[in-house]
């Protein structure tokens, strides 16, 4: 389950693969190429599949803000439609 | 009852063709390298159980197929169905086994291209005969293993080397979260490496947001007296990086031979090894196969 928060910060801690990629793929796209969102993630391997998923998608994490179970990263959306490279948690997103 | 034909069960087995409990039935096992079967290769085995067996496949443990209930006079008819699609018979008995492989360059943690390697492996193994004992062969694309190497006499598994940037490095963490040896760890504010740790995933390139982390390369590492079955025995790994394909061909063909003159009949290379002495085979490799680094 995600939520999102008051500052727009898109909350992924708990949630499950593909769900996870979806929503951010969804909040990445409420915003133009070029602008931030903030996503919250638990730390460890969440944090981590996020975080390889948007880099190889072209998004670029500027930011990160740790506290002891999760990490925020602030991350610029790449010019392009997300979906056109939406975040694979498997080969070939096939989990989807 | 038709009267049994005479044939010679060692050399059928050579090929691939296992005796039933049923009469004269066999069942035939097909080379299948890598778990990689095209369509058309599935259209001519579904043709082929239907025409020459009962109607279907069994999908082996190790990627394999084997068409069961197959009369002795429906073999060479077998054969001819099947050559049309390029499908050979495969082998049992002492040689080199189906060669499995995850689709390596195909999976997002695949490190090395494994279905190209499966076949240049298979090539280069092809006709060696002499074995003690059967021998499996794995190849696995990165250290999730997901071909299970460690359960093979010899499994192959890619490697990503890498190098940290200090200077770019953020401190982010990012990479400590995909770490799962632990070889990276954050310490009072600060990335830390164990380098005695890492079993080169590359994980951590693959999430630095600054690319502070890069791959210098890929290799493999091998694992050697694997099996299953009654007695199981996990791999030991090989203290060497083995930096390029060629090389790693040299280790199999060094291998097979240390295994062919020091093992005894029907003995499993692990029990090979264990009575032998890993420290001997490792010896061996070091003195045949050029260009063997230390981990």
């Amino acid at each position: 389950m995600t939520s999102e928060t008051g500052d727009d910060a898109l909350v992924l801690t708990g949630g499950t693969c593909p769900a996870i990629f979806n929503d951010i793929d969804a909040h990445l796209g409420a915003v133009a190429p070029g602008e931030t969102v903030k996503l919250i993630a638990s730390a460890g391997e969440q944090v981590a599949s996020i975080a390889r998923g948007l880099k190889a998608d072209g998004h670029t994490i500027i930011g990160t803000e740790r506290d002891d179970d999760s990490v925020s990263m602030t991350v610029r959306r790449q010019s392009g439609s997300p979906s056109d490279n939406a975040g694979e948690c498997c080969p070939g997103g096939s989990c989807r | 009852m038709s009267k049994t034909p005479a044939y010679d069960l060692n050399k059928l087995k050579s090929t691939g063709m296992m005796k039933q409990k049923q009469g004269d039935l066999f069942s035939v096992r097909l080379k299948v390298v890598g778990g990689h079967i095209t369509a058309e290769q599935l259209r001519a085995l579904a043709d082929a159980a239907e025409r020459h067996g009962v109607g279907h496949v069994h999908l082996t443990t190790r990627q394999g197929v084997e068409v069961p209930c197959v009369a002795y006079e429906q073999i060479e008819a077998l054969r001819e169905t099947l050559a049309g699609a390029d499908v050979e018979f495969g082998a049992c008995g002492p040689r080199v086994r189906t060669i499995t492989a995850c689709q390596g360059s195909l999976c997002r943690y695949g490190l090395i291209d494994c279905q190209q390697l499966a076949r240049s492996v298979d090539a280069h193994v092809e006709g060696i005969e002499g074995l003690p004992h059967k021998f499996k062969l794995a190849i696995t694309g990165c250290p999730n293993g997901c071909i299970k190497p460690q359960e093979n006499d010899l499994g192959i598994m890619g490697q990503s080397y890498v190098e940290r940037d200090a200077e770019l490095c953020l401190d982010c963490g990012l990479c400590a979260d995909a770490c799962r040896p632990g070889a990276l760890t954050i310490e009072h504010g600060g990335l830390v490496e164990d380098r005695s740790l890492c079993n080169n995933c590359g994980m951590c390139v693959g999430v630095c947001p600054v690319d502070a982390i890069s791959a210098t390369g890929c290799g493999y590492a091998v694992f050697v007296g694997g099996k299953m079955g009654s007695e199981p025995r996990l791999a030991d790994r090989l203290p060497f990086e083995v930096g390029d394909e060629s090389i790693l061909l040299n280790v199999i063909t060094a291998t097979l031979r240390w295994y062919t003159e020091n093992g005894t009949e029907k003995e499993r290379f692990g029990t090979t090894i264990d009575r032998v002495g890993l420290d001997n085979l490792i010896e061996s490799l070091t003195d045949e196969v050029q260009g063997l680094s230390d981990v």
